[in-house]
């Protein structure tokens, strides 16, 4: 994986807020302290931390809504900031974001259609034609062009925001926390289709969760925050197996594993064959 | 509960009766948001209400607790809390209840907390209220004991403190220090760590554990998440469109599932084996209350190969399959096979 090219780099970077905490006095947060990550083309990095470690702020800095005190940010190699505006707008379309919120990031008076045509209208690329490929790629049929988001279950919206993501043919999706407002039997589908989509389009994703077993199932590298800094960062196996730092082993160890015989309390499990035996179904 | 282990059964504390609960949509047709639930919680016991949003799971204990919201009403059934019929009770009773032997912690404890009120001051207002003849101050000097109790460090100083000066974690801690105030029966915990964060989460579950150990309550944990069922549940109902379609102990659902709509859930559960590999994904989505198939709710996502055209038009009744063990599929007893396939 480390051989494919650097698709989004970002190096030694720091975002800083100020607060006023009072007359003349201000209280100055690191939200972000000195970041470094690599994505890779066609890889998926699993970015996980709790609410605070500064994940958010990160993703609002990538996509140019927070301004970096310092550090790099690198689009296929090119640093955005070197950038005249229009060649910077260009290299920012190669780097698209998927929300956490399927409920409240698709303008609701707007047709299934239109929220899939409008980046391509905004730089002049639309067909009707790309806004049905785009559509019928994550599942949703030609038939619901015209409804509008309300119409939609909450796994068909993430479905929608998705299609729009993908419009601009980006390399790059940044998840943030994709499937955590959708119903358990949801979940599944799109992280299916998020699958799917990487192996077909060649994408990179940044994978930002709190829910560990999503990340697992994802990534190929995963990067623990806190406290607005990387305390490890590793391939997922090591990460998972092999935790070197506390804080990670702190997380691991607060999942709790949907296995009743792995509580403190279980009882010995029967073997498989003797539960089938039991059951008459052998 | 298991025929080879025999055990005393332990008496019933909770007894929920073909509940049906129901609104009017915008309309004024009626929708049934529970449609015929009964279940049993005993004392000490932990009943895991699991579902997902629109199941009727937090629909059915504010049925239970007189908790409903407004434009939402029981239209038929029967709730009895050690024989009372609560349906019956009137709001002093009710409000009895829930301040001393029905507890209840929420998924967002800013809702449950007065924001313009130390929180000190809630929990020994909680202590005075449904205590008899508290002093002020014996109130004060209890709160900050039960405060100290649920772990806030530092308790009689951060007691001063207003609930948004508090962590999400922390003010969880205050609601359910007032919670055991009066070391209730029941605690009915809906959701109560979906807005912490995973190590949050794992404190407050181990609170939940201690505060139940400490006053022998029964726990009614509403929840979507397998891991903490796993983890805590004696018992397990399984919510699907305003229905109950499988319950029996954890050990049972989890080992043999009874209902294809548990088996998928269980299928579809990321694990270390899953890692990389292709989860099962039930495939559609939930029915909206109004527009729930006929026959049985689960159906149109069924992918299990016994599925007849009886599943598209006969609801199956909740019927015990093995012992104490219920599942309402028409073909549960070839859920166990699909069970196996789609785990992969």
């Amino acid at each position: 994986m480390s051989a494919a090219e650097p698709v989004l780099q970002i190096d030694d970077l720091h975002v800083r807020f100020t607060r006023r905490t009072g007359w003349r006095r201000h209280h100055v947060v690191d939200a972000v302290d000195g970041v470094s990550l690599t994505l890779h083309r066609g890889e998926t990095l699993g970015l996980v931390g709790e609410s605070g470690c500064g994940k958010s702020t990160l993703v609002r800095t990538v996509f140019g809504l927070n301004t970096p005190a310092s550090g790099d940010i690198r689009i296929l190699g090119h640093r955005i900031d070197d950038l005249p505006p229009m060649q910077r707008r260009r290299l920012r379309n190669r780097v698209q974001l998927v929300f956490q919120d399927p409920y409240s990031s698709l303008d609701p008076r707007l047709s299934v259609h239109d929220i899939v045509a409008e980046p391509l209208t905004i730089v002049g690329r639309y067909s009707k034609d790309r806004v049905v490929h785009l559509l019928e790629s994550v599942g949703i049929g030609v038939e619901s062009l015209r409804r509008t988001p309300a119409q939609f279950s909450g796994g068909q919206r993430q479905r929608i925001g998705i299609a729009r993501a993908l419009a601009l043919d980006p390399e790059v999706l940044v998840l943030d926390e994709p499937v955590s407002a959708l119903d358990v039997s949801v979940q599944a589908q799109v992280i299916n289709l998020l699958q799917d989509l990487q192996r077909e389009h060649a994408l990179s994703y940044l994978f930002i969760a709190h829910d560990l077993s999503v990340v697992r199932h994802l990534s190929d590298r995963v990067a623990v925050m806190r406290q607005g800094r990387i305390v490890e960062i590793g391939e997922r196996d090591q990460i998972f197996d092999r935790p070197q730092h506390e804080y990670t082993r702190t997380l691991l160890a607060a999942i709790p594993i949907p296995d009743p015989h792995l509580r403190a309390d279980a009882p010995p499990a029967p073997s498989p064959a003797l539960t089938r035996m039991n059951r008459g179904t052998s | 509960m298991t025929p080879d282990v025999p055990t005393q059964t332990p008496a019933v504390l909770l007894k929920v009766e073909d509940l049906v609960v129901g609104t009017r949509d915008d309309q004024g047709r009626e929708v049934r948001l529970v449609d015929g639930v009964s279940f049993e919680i005993a004392e000490g016991e932990v009943l895991c209400i699991v579902g997902e949003s629109g199941s009727g799971k937090s629909i059915t204990m504010a049925a239970v607790l007189g908790l409903l919201p407004t434009g939402v009403g029981v239209w038929s059934g029967r709730v009895e809390y050690r024989g009372e019929d609560l349906l019956a009770a009137d709001e002093r009773r009710l409000r009895e209840l829930r301040g001393r032997r029905l507890a209840m912690v929420f998924q967002d404890p800013m809702t449950a907390l007065n924001p313009v009120k130390r929180v000190g001051a809630q929990i020994a207002r909680s202590v005075r209220l449904h205590g008899e003849g508290v002093s002020r101050a014996e109130a004060d000097r209890r709160a900050a004991a039960l405060l100290a109790a649920v772990g806030v460090p530092d308790a009689a100083a951060r007691a001063r403190a207003y609930p948004h000066q508090w962590s999400g974690g922390m003010r969880q801690r205050a609601v359910i220090a007032a919670a055991i105030a009066h070391d209730p029966d029941l605690l009915v915990a809906d959701e109560p760590t979906t807005a912490l964060d995973v190590t949050i989460q794992a404190q407050i579950m181990e609170l939940l554990a201690d505060a139940r150990r400490r006053t022998g309550a029964a726990m009614a944990l509403i929840t979507h998440d397998l891991g903490l069922v796993a983890q805590t549940a004696d018992r397990i109902v399984i919510m699907y469109s305003g229905r109950i379609v499988e319950s029996g102990t954890v050990w049972e659902l989890f080992d043999a599932p009874r209902h294809p709509y548990t088996a998928g859930l269980l299928a579809s559960l990321l694990t270390a084996e899953s890692a990389s590999g292709r989860a099962y994904a039930i495939p559609g989505s939930p029915p909206q209350p109004a527009a729930r198939p006929a026959g049985c709710p689960f159906a149109p996502r069924c992918e299990l190969p016994a599925k007849s055209a009886r599943c598209l038009t006969d609801v199956p009744p909740l019927r015990t399959v093995t012992h104490a063990h219920d599942s309402a599929c028409h073909h549960a007893e070839s859920v166990f096979r699909f069970a196996q396939e789609v785990a992969g």
